[in-house]
């Protein structure tokens, strides 16, 4: 209990005065002190008074403390902080703050000058959104007595996505300790001392040169229009702001995007994200407006005629579809989900391929499919990992095993960041980076190659050791004897000879394991240059059973609703919810909720269909992927079907092309890697004629006169996904029914066989949406990219 | 260099807030903070080299570029001063075509100002490295920097 402004309030432990008097509506100004930050200090306008201290403490970084009498607010501390404010300025051009017409201002002087330099007037980036305005107009700061200095630094518009002019700096640290303290990066810093302070980078390199990441997390946390986004520094605010979910990778950052003239113009992280809590990555952050915006979006659909594709209305597109996939076999019919279509869409597409055309032939065109989900499901009876992002901020233990985390999933470093404070240790098997070696405490250099051995040697040290929970193993695992077994005869330095660690090291990292009592493995793509991915994966299960309830498993998808497209049966051999197509329960339940009668035979996998193609055997092909790398297979297919946003090489061989939606466009739902059922929310509306995917499958089904397809809104069709698929019920993590038994998988007969599963051909996603390349659609991301990937 | 930087890092292995004694040890081996040592230190010590550089740029005894091989320091004192030192300054400026606190492209000279040496009767005053040259006069810079340029092409011969 303490008193601020004679009111008495509660604080909990180690709350500072400021974030006290913030959670009970008492405002004190400040402009460097920010929630997600430690305290810092430097902008000294929330001094206040406390009882029995000397001077001025500053609020931020005063611990609140029992019997405290604090005021926030009376003449004194109003003038100090006036004079404080009146310094802050002197050297921040200010009269877009003093000048009494600043009103009319903005009616005259509409258009924006093509320096991009602010020199005092209102053509500032930040004008809608500056905290120094707030500040000033409740200070009510109208004049300064000080002579202003503008410094005359250049503007700094080499690096891609944003532009600095540290004319308009106050020095209040926000960038440098959020790119520090939050990201882990540490792309800039305070050089040099006194007035030559300014933030910037060791000898002036350029920020592509420096390591920057260009998440925006400074340009979101800069106070002032120092830092500015440079494709939307000019839109002004906008007319609304839509929170949705970002499809371009799994994490599933809320973002608020913000749209004018129809158009989305800016996107900012949503702080209530929970995945997210306010961060966002260079593609959320930056990308999606040039990206959903491109003048090549398709508007329309289009039909192949005498050769070539030409405009036709949706009518006469969707009638000749219905009428070409009438002709076909069910085994001659072949479906392609894109990892990135809303759970609705994947839903309404495997059951038009089981309901409509009766076949299980269809398949996610992603690395991460097939023998992947196969291995978790039979681990874990769903295909997905046992994980939640909460869980990495709650580790003591991380491995990261084949995933250039900072690339391909960067807003996940942070909760590795939070996690690394909180004492936990970090440890990184496979691909290595300067910047990423500062975020983990321990760096294993083995090749994907490696890893099959290294995880058995490990797994034999648990074993050996007995240090495995020995209650879970016994009621909830099978397998144990045949594991062990299978183990007994396994020479340690002989099986990891391989991967190239000593014994000791080995020993190290399995002790690091056993000692660990929430640990969290994230496993990404590079397994798949393993020479047997599933391998890799039963046996990270059998560790992760092993310890028990310890350890949390995430894959580390790539595209935006791998996992959602996996829940909803678009698989060859499961139904909605990872059910076996032979499993004669769920098709009689999904029969009757249905009311139709659904295939028995599995279906073929995407690379089965792709080969399938290319002999022949597969007459017609409904794609909505866009990213199959290798077309000639499919130039001898009849008949295919294309769902798209964009042109895509795949127009060459395409007979129909339907116009389809991107994620800003529709509403829906899709599932983040931690298995998270999120909202998508239509931030405008479809470019042309384009129409969701749901939409279109409905559609076709429709006059191919096909029942239960008569959905109106993507919520009908979610409400039916509630009711079908066990593992849904609404919004928020789903979690799986744990099985009666798990398995665990013994090593011998797995061990060494090199699988023919690798994926040559499937494109990884990291730089893909909806079948293109998001480099081509942003320059500067190319630029970027080039520069992190080496080319 | 690159070995000298190596040595350093490694003489520091395992200490808390090492970073400062780093930064002056090299500073005193090599002269001064080259990127790459930054760039060594960085991975060494886990702090991304910007940061070591913010830190290394607040304290004024750093410097980040190569000095010359020897340092001529001009005092500019009150007693210098006026016995015409600044015109001394204004000369070997010219001569040596470079500005106060720079190095020749040959990396030979350095040109500094000092407030005072302590020794105002030989005003104007101008050393090189640890050598006094009192009572200077733009006539003396030539034979001067001849003599510390025949050191240096006779170094080299030694080399050869």
């Amino acid at each position: 209990m303490l008193t601020i402004n004679g009111k008495e309030v509660e604080f909990r432990e180690g709350a500072t005065v400021l974030e006290v008097a913030r959670d009970n509506g008492i405002y004190i100004p400040s402009l460097c002190a920010h929630k997600e930050l430690f305290p810092f200090g430097a902008c000294r306008l929330c001094l206040v008074k406390i009882e029995h201290m000397r001077g001025f403490p500053p609020a931020c970084t005063t611990p609140a403390a029992e019997g405290m009498k604090v005021i926030t607010e009376d003449k004194e501390l109003h003038n100090l902080r006036k004079n404080v404010l009146e310094l802050i300025l002197s050297e921040h051009p200010n009269s877009c703050l003093m000048c009494d017409q600043k009103e009319l201002c903005a009616k005259y002087y509409i258009c924006p000058p093509k320096s991009g330099r602010v020199t005092g007037c209102t053509f500032c980036p930040a004008r809608d959104r500056c905290e120094l305005r707030k500040v000033t107009e409740y200070l009510g700061l109208k004049e300064i007595r000080i002579p202003f200095k503008y410094k005359g630094l250049p503007m700094e518009r080499e690096d891609p996505f944003f532009d600095r002019d540290y004319n308009l700096c106050i020095l209040c640290g926000r960038c440098v300790r959020v790119c520090q303290e939050v990201r882990g990066i540490g792309a800039i810093a305070f050089t040099k001392r006194g007035h030559d302070t300014k933030i910037g980078t060791a000898f002036g390199k350029s920020y592509l040169d420096g390591g920057c990441r260009f998440c925006g997390a400074c340009v979101d946390v800069c106070p002032t229009g120092a830092l500015s986004a440079r494709g939307s520094k000019w839109h002004g605010l906008p007319e609304r702001e839509v929170t949705t979910t970002c499809a371009l990778c799994s994490v599933g950052c809320r973002l608020k995007l913000e749209a004018k003239w129809e158009k989305v113009m800016a996107a900012r992280p949503d702080e209530e994200g929970p995945a997210n809590h306010g961060q966002a990555c260079v593609k959320g952050r930056f990308c999606i407006p040039a990206l959903v915006n491109d003048a090549e979006r398709l508007k329309y659909p289009l039909i192949r005629k005498e050769g070539r594709l030409v405009p036709a209305g949706w009518e006469e597109a969707a009638e000749l579809v219905a009428k070409r996939l009438g002709r076909y076999s069910p085994k001659e019919v072949g479906f392609v989900a894109s990892p990135f279509l809303t759970n609705e869409a994947a839903y309404l597409l495997q059951k038009f391929a089981r309901v409509g055309m009766g076949t299980n032939n269809i398949d996610i065109a992603s690395a991460f499919s097939g023998p992947v989900i196969d291995a978790h499901v039979r681990c874990l009876g769903v295909g997905a990992g046992t994980g939640t992002i909460e869980d990495i901020e709650s580790a003591d233990w991380i491995i990261i095993l084949g995933a250039d985390i900072l690339t391909s999933h960067p807003v996940l470093t942070v909760s590795i960041n939070k996690a690394r404070r909180q004492g936990a240790t970090v440890c990184l098997i496979g691909p290595e980076n300067d910047i990423i070696l500062r975020m983990v405490d321990n760096l294993v250099p083995v090749q994907p190659s490696g890893y099959l051995p290294l995880l058995s040697g490990i797994l034999k040290i648990l074993v050996d050791r007995e240090a495995f929970d020995k209650d879970f193993v016994a009621s909830r695992c099978n397998g144990f004897e045949s594991l062990k077994r299978s183990l007994h005869d396994m020479d340690l330095e002989e099986t990891i000879a391989p991967c190239g660690l000593s014994v000791d090291r080995v020993m190290e990292l399995a002790s690091q394991i056993l000692k660990s009592k929430r640990g969290c493995i994230l496993y990404g793509s590079k397994i798949l240059e393993s020479s047997n991915p599933q391998q890799v994966i039963y046996l990270l299960f059998n560790i992760l059973l092993l310890r028990g309830s310890h350890l949390g498993l995430i894959p580390l998808r790539i595209a935006g609703n791998e996992q959602g497209a996996g829940d909803m049966g678009a698989l060859p051999n499961f139904l909605p919810g990872y059910r076996d197509v032979s499993d004669k329960d769920a098709v009689s339940e999904l029969e009757e909720a249905w009311s139709a009668k659904l295939p028995a035979e599995p279906g073929v996998s995407y690379s089965e269909m792709i080969r399938a193609a290319g002999k022949g055997a597969l007459k017609a092909l409904y794609i909505t992927s866009g990213s199959i790398p290798d077309k000639t297979h499919l130039s001898q297919v009849d008949f295919i079907v294309l769902h798209g946003i964009y042109p895509s090489p795949l127009f060459e061989i395409a007979d129909v092309v339907f116009p389809s939606v991107a994620f800003t466009e529709e509403d829906g739902t899709i599932t983040s890697l931690e298995r998270r059922v999120q909202r998508l929310a239509a931030v405008v509306k479809p470019v042309g004629m384009a129409l969701p995917d749901w939409k279109i499958i409905c559609l076709i089904a429709e006059k191919m006169k096909v029942a239960g397809f008569g959905f109106t809104s993507a919520e009908e069709v979610f409400d039916e996904i509630c009711r079908v698929n066990p593992l849904i019920s609404g919004h928020g993590i789903w979690s799986p029914r744990p099985l009666a038994k798990f398995a665990l998988t013994p090593v011998e007969e797995l061990m060494w066989k090199k699988s023919d599963v690798v994926s040559e051909e499937m494109p990884l996603y990291s730089l893909y949406y909806r079948g293109i390349d998001i480099t081509e659609k942003v320059h500067d991301l190319k630029l970027f990219y080039e520069r992190v990937l080496g080319g | 260099m690159q070995k000298t930087i190596e040595k350093i890092i490694k003489s520091h292995e395992g200490e808390k807030g090492s970073l400062i004694p780093i930064l002056q040890d090299v500073q005193r081996e090599c002269g001064y903070i080259s990127e790459e040592a930054v760039a060594a230190i960085a991975k060494d010590v886990k702090i991304s080299e910007h940061e070591i550089y913010g830190v290394a740029t607040f304290y004024a005894q750093f410097r980040f570029t190569k000095p010359g091989d020897h340092l001529i320091k001009v005092c500019v004192g009150t007693a210098c001063h006026v016995r015409g030192n600044s015109l001394n300054l204004m000369h070997i400026k010219k001569i040596l075509g470079i500005d106060e606190g720079e190095i020749t492209f040959d990396y030979r000279f350095g040109l500094e100002t000092v407030n005072c040496l302590g020794a105002c009767a030989l005003a104007p005053l101008v050393t090189v490295d640890d050598e006094y040259y009192g009572n200077f006069s733009p006539i003396k810079l030539k034979k001067i920097l001849s003599k510390y340029a025949k050191e240096k092409a006779g170094a080299e011969d030694e080399e050869d």
